[in-house]
């Protein structure tokens, strides 16, 4: 299922493509279709792998991309059904393409050895935050847009980027849109794990350092819900910190890893689960 | 030998490339003015079909003649007669296309290709009207009703694919295109008018078709702003409030004569913290200009001066015409499709014939034998009718596709004579036996 996913993805992508460069908006309309498919497919491959395991699909490197993927078409197809703009489109059929594309790349697991209420906890926590993750992606991809238009606006170069590209109002509600779901989505996954913290380590915050940066990213993105909501932040400032925000964001879930030392790799790859 | 003439498409006419404004004027004609012109042409019996045309930049009739010459005649004499205007004063700015250049010019027209401003949308409806003119009039037939819809239908596939519309090409569309560039939906938005002047009342105007919140003027003349005001349905502000009611306006459309600025960058900061960031839009059409430039450079605020709108057109313009070359093509294409049709007619009449002189004969054969037989009565039943079209379509099938399909390479006057001579269809003497059947 995931390879047709990758397929949909691809020709949704080819034609997003094609749109471009033969300056035809008919083109649009099939690659918007394939992308919603591709998205389908891949929330039937959660669900499929859901029930081979009996639980939910959130561990392992390839189960993590299958859902990044996955959070990422589903805010596009939201912000199409609530602004009606096909925003993105080739952006997100290129990245959830490039996501499912590596995913095939590893192990499916087979079996979660340990089926308690920690490891429920955990799933949901993971789910939560990578639609965070994938809400903040889009909400910086949105605020690249906003920059280039704004200043397509500024010094009135009205070329062929700002022809394509929305509104700035368009853009700038997109990408509250995105933060404030982002956001919702990052403090359920936040507050699971604290829960969680609790009940497997004994302790609400064991304070290492992803948790550090994760609460931190989340400062982030209150303040910048608070600037937004006051006004001070509004238009470039705003899309700036969205970007400025999505940068943290990936340190936070990548570089952390890398250059520090936390339990959470550990814990999700550690011997609670039995690959295939 | 009475194969059909060759009727032409001919189109003649006068526009703004041929033709100065005070010629433009006196040949404009008026919806009445047309009626009559067309039923003049009926009433002399002058052609088999015609069509007239008239905008404030060109006149044009489209007819159908055998004898192209002589029908341009007759049209400048009944557009001299309606208008009053001698002959003399307009023939030189007219020009005579005929066949696939008559064609191809009023696809063109229609899909706005040969307009004053190219793309403009407004022709493709005044042809269509002119077109609905000569229907009712019953001056448009088999010819011009299909030419018509074809060119509507050019029409409709150069504005669907490709982007000829889509670039204003007027500085007032061009400033109602970047405010949906800036704020998207207008229908929340208010709009004030400072000062008054055609560009800038006409850019509110549209703004009021994209349907803003509301329009509110500002004018040194307070009676005139209410004025103004009421033709938008709007409200009036005294000139002293036009900084103050930045608080709570969106767009700002300035055209006073004023020889300073009006509106200075050092206010901009404190308005704009009192507005609370919402964006801005400033359309300074006055010259000199009314709004210090330097505004621009304020966060969520956009300016644009009568030279940046004129840039704008600029470009748009460009862009234009490099899509008008993607509707020539269109064009081109559809004119050949309609000539090819066109041509096809020609066959009709030898079709006809040589059905009915092959219908005769087995009707014929079939009476007589009936007769010899005793059973003249049966002829008269539905099913031996059906036996004769039944025998006629089978027999001429192949006969009628080779003249359908002479190949583009092939001339089909040549075969329409051949089938001719073959099956003797001019010769007008009847077969003795038809002549019993339909005495009978």
């Amino acid at each position: 299922m995931i390879s047709v996913a990758l397929f949909l993805y691809i020709l949704s992508f080819c034609f997003y493509v094609i749109s471009q460069v033969q300056n035809n908006p008919f083109y649009r309309r099939p690659g918007f279709f394939l992308l919603v498919l591709g998205f389908m497919c891949t929330g039937i491959n959660l669900f499929l792998d859901a029930v081979s395991i009996g639980h939910i699909p959130a561990f392992g490197i390839r189960n993590s991309l299958v859902i990044f993927a996955f959070s990422v078409s589903f805010f596009f197809v939201l912000l199409y059904l609530r602004f009606k703009v096909d925003l993105l489109g080739g952006a997100v059929a290129a990245f959830s393409g490039l996501l499912t594309g590596l995913a095939l790349f590893f192990d499916k697991i087979q079996y979660i050895g340990q089926k308690d209420f920690s490891i429920f906890m955990t799933a949901l926590h993971v789910f939560f935050t990578f639609f965070a993750n994938a809400a903040f992606f889009t909400a910086c991809v949105i605020g690249l847009f906003y920059l280039v238009q704004e200043k397509n606006i500024k010094l009135k170069k009205h070329g062929i980027i700002f022809r394509r590209l929305p509104s700035l109002e368009i853009l700038e509600s997109s990408g509250n849109f995105c933060i404030a779901w982002g956001f919702f989505f990052l403090t359920v996954g936040l507050g699971i794990g604290v829960v969680m913290s609790k009940q497997v380590f004994g302790h609400f915050l064991m304070l290492d350092a992803k948790e550090v940066w994760s609460f931190l990213v989340w400062f982030l993105y209150a303040a910048l819900i608070h600037g937004r909501l006051s006004s001070r932040w509004r238009g470039r400032k705003a899309a700036v910190m969205a970007i400025i925000g999505f940068g943290i964001v990936v340190f936070s879930f990548i570089g952390i890893n890398i250059f520090m030392d936390t339990s959470h790799g550990e814990y999700f790859m550690g011997n609670l689960i039995i690959r295939g | 030998m009475s194969v059909m003439n060759q009727q032409e498409i001919v189109v003649t006419g006068m526009n703004h490339k041929t033709a100065p404004v005070e010629i433009r004027e006196k040949l404009s004609l008026s919806q009445d003015e047309i009626k009559k012109a067309l039923g003049l042409i009926k009433e002399k019996k002058a052609f088999n079909e015609a069509f007239l045309f008239s905008t404030c930049n060109r006149v044009e009739a489209v007819f159908v003649s055998d004898c192209p010459e002589e029908g341009v005649k007759k049209i400048f004499e009944i557009l001299a007669l309606v208008k009053n205007v001698p002959m003399s004063d307009f023939i030189s700015c007219f020009y005579k296309l005929t066949g696939i250049d008559a064609v191809k010019h009023i696809f063109r027209v229609a899909s706005s290709l040969d307009s004053m401003i190219l793309g403009e949308p407004q022709i493709l409806g005044q042809v269509k009207t002119a077109y609905k003119c000569a229907t009712s009039a019953g001056s448009s037939k088999v010819i011009l009703n299909r030419l018509f819809h074809r060119a509507f239908q050019a029409a409709k596939r150069v504005r669907t694919e490709t982007g000829i519309g889509g670039h204003a090409v007027s500085i007032s569309y061009a400033a109602i295109e970047l405010a949906k560039k800036i704020f998207g939906n207008l229908s929340t938005k208010k709009v004030l008018l400072v000062g008054a002047g055609e560009m800038a009342e006409l850019a509110v105007e549209h703004l009021v078709q994209n349907n803003v919140a509301h329009v509110f003027v500002a004018n040194r003349t307070f009676e005139k702003g209410l004025d103004l005001a009421k033709r938008f349905s709007g409200s009036a502000i005294r000139f002293e409030e036009v900084v103050s009611s930045l608080e709570w306006v969106d767009i700002i459309i300035s055209s006073t004569g004023a020889p300073d600025y009006i509106i200075n960058g050092k206010d901009m900061r404190q308005v704009m913290k009192k507005r609370k960031n919402r964006p801005l839009f400033f359309i300074d059409i006055a010259v000199p200009r009314d709004i210090d430039p330097d505004i621009n450079k304020v966060d969520n605020i956009y300016l644009y001066d009568v030279d940046d709108l004129q840039d704008v057109v600029e470009v748009n313009m460009e862009e234009r015409k490099k899509e008008a070359a993607l509707a020539e093509e269109i064009v081109d294409e559809m004119a050949v499709k309609f000539l090819g049709w066109k041509k096809s007619l020609q066959i009709v009449p030898t079709i006809v014939e040589l059905r009915k002189k092959v219908q005769d004969a087995v009707e014929c054969e079939i009476f007589r034998t009936m007769k010899d037989n005793n059973l003249e009565k049966s002829f008269q039943s539905e099913a031996v009718y059906r036996m004769v079209d039944s025998i006629c379509s089978r027999l001429l099938h192949d006969p009628i596709n080779f003249l359908k399909n002479p190949g583009s390479h092939r001339d089909v006057q040549s075969y329409i004579l051949l089938v001719r001579n073959l099956f003797n269809l001019d010769d007008k003497g009847k077969d003795e036996c038809v002549v019993k059947k339909i005495e009978n």
